[in-house]
């Protein structure tokens, strides 16, 4: 199978007090083409923190020491900004967990996506407006027509992160990286987006590095699973390993306090 | 019986203008009624938005509700103020950033006359080691905590007043995973030990599961099933009780 995503010995530092501190200590993982690889750990473990530094959208006091990140065999590190804002949002897209937060109060949906799909491919307005209606319908919102004069706060948390889910899906990525997109969500919502997210998936083909901390989701959507602790992976492999037969005692920790009140 | 809920509503209004016109009426509670047994865990749950929060806060009279009753029976509940306690959702806001840890926990020994002044110390070291907290952590402040910790020190202020009923309100969903299945294994040994009965929302039916004895299905407001923890799981009636439990299990 085809690499996509190949992260060798990613090591992040935080500067803080004048001090380096380790937070990723030496992360390794790959993303083979039309996989759905999932991150999982607690709060802290490093999660969120490997999933930017793909595109290296970091905090400003975050420094990446040594590793490397290939995307179809480039390396994305030594890449300069302007050669990496072609790849964010056209190659790799985000979505994240608190989609109000993310999308802008004072401009309309169609605004917000529109401007996505003029920036990355060259569209006029019209054809933009045309692309963004397919795209709503395309995430299955029901009234595109409508929810393209919407501002965010006039929508569901759901009916947000499906504009979310939109904007990121625009520029047909081939790697979509989802960090704990429904975590803020009700869980029949939260059943509904996860289906969307496969489905999706399937038709548009592109890889799924989905960040959660649930381990329930983690079970029903993964290809493969990566368990994360204290910025290292800790254990890697299929559902049936992970759940069946963990390893590590992190992992084992973890699948105990899921049997216990993760499962229903 | 120990507490018995009638026919609760609670509307809010929603104002417009600068003179407050009334705009609107919102339903966040319409009609509850149910009752607890003592010693029993009651679980509710719901989606967000359902009115169980609205409930807690109607149960232990920190909002008025619009109309109906709650009832504790009185033999039971003397001092709702000291026999009825709460631990909310999130410890970061619910403990006082200025105060410290002794002075968190002997404040309610204090205000209801629990222990004479010299015995005070005494009595946080022993609510300390009821949560699993070391001795060492009584001059610190809650910033120094991480969540897990601060929702024990939030339990050990709930125990201090020695109470018979203790709602507990989302309490573990901002927490870990195993943080999670430790904080559930507390409740419950603190519950054999100490006799307590609880009402344990939340929107995590696996927890509810795991803790309750009966169950109680809130949807905009309304009871819309209740029932001990196999029916609700194993047979539920509602159609939205069913999609919750489709969701979870899917």
């Amino acid at each position: 199978m085809e690499n996509l995503l190949e992260i060798k010995n990613l090591k992040v530092d935080f500067f803080v007090n004048k001090k380096l501190v380790p937070v990723i200590d030496g992360v390794s993982f790959c993303i083979n083409k039309d996989e759905v690889l999932v991150l999982a750990g607690e709060s802290g473990s490093g999660k969120t923190l490997s999933a930017l530094s793909i595109t290296k959208i970091l905090p400003h006091n975050a420094i990446i020491t040594s590793g490397s990140i290939k995307f179809s065999g480039s390396d994305l590190l030594v890449m300069d900004e302007k050669q990496l804002v072609d790849i964010r949002g056209r190659e790799i897209a985000y979505i994240f967990q608190e989609p109000t937060s993310y999308l802008n109060p004072v401009f309309t949906i169609g605004d917000q996506i529109t401007e996505v799909i003029m920036l990355h491919q060259n569209k006029n307005k019209e054809s933009a407006i045309e692309e963004a209606k397919e795209l709503l319908s395309l995430v299955k919102i029901k009234e595109p027509k409508r929810v393209l004069f919407d501002y965010p706060h006039q929508l569901s948390g759901g009916m947000n992160q499906r504009v979310f889910l939109a904007m990121a899906l625009a520029c047909r990525p081939r790697l979509l990286i989802a960090d704990e997109p429904t975590t803020a969500l009700d869980v029949t919502i939260e059943a509904q987006i996860l289906q969307l997210l496969l489905e999706l998936k399937k038709t548009m083909g592109f890889s799924l590095l989905f960040i959660t901390h649930n381990l329930s989701i983690a079970k029903r959507i993964a290809n493969r699973i990566c368990i994360m602790h204290k910025g290292k992976i800790v254990e890697e492999g299929s559902v049936e390993k992970i759940f069946d037969a963990p390893e590590h005692f992190h992992t084992r920790e973890l699948i105990n306090a899921y049997e216990k009140i993760g499962k229903l | 019986m120990i507490l018995e809920v009638k026919n609760i509503s609670k509307y809010f209004t929603i104002e417009r203008g600068v003179f407050k016109a009334e705009a609107g009426l919102v339903k966040a509670l319409d009609g509850v009624s149910f009752s607890v047994n003592e010693y029993d865990t009651l679980g509710i749950v719901g989606e967000s938005g359902s009115g169980k929060t609205t409930l807690a806060k109607i149960i232990i009279d920190l909002i008025p509700a619009t109309s109906g009753e709650v009832v504790f029976a009185p033999e039971l509940i003397q001092d709702l103020r000291k026999d009825v306690q709460i631990v909310f959702q999130n410890p970061y806001n619910s403990l006082n950033p200025k105060m410290r840890i002794s002075e968190i926990l002997s404040e309610p020994l204090l205000i209801h006359n629990i222990v004479p002044k010299p015995f005070i110390k005494e009595r946080t070291l022993e609510l300390l080691r009821l949560v699993g907290l070391d001795e060492d952590v009584l001059g610190r402040f809650p910033i120094e905590f991480s969540g897990g910790q601060r929702q024990r020190i939030c339990i050990a202020r709930a125990l201090a007043s020695q109470p018979k009923f203790i709602i507990l309100d989302e309490p573990i969903s901002s927490l870990d995973l195993i943080i999670q299945a430790q904080m559930l294994d507390l409740f419950f040994e603190l519950k054999q030990r100490l006799k307590l009965t609880y009402i344990f929302v939340s929107h995590n039916l696996a927890v509810v599961k795991h803790i309750a004895d009966s169950v109680l299905v809130m949807e905009n407001g309304r009871v819309v099933e209740m029932g001990n923890i196999d029916e609700i799981f194993y047979s539920p009636k509602h159609p939205y009780t069913k999609a919750l439990l489709d969701a979870a299990r899917s």
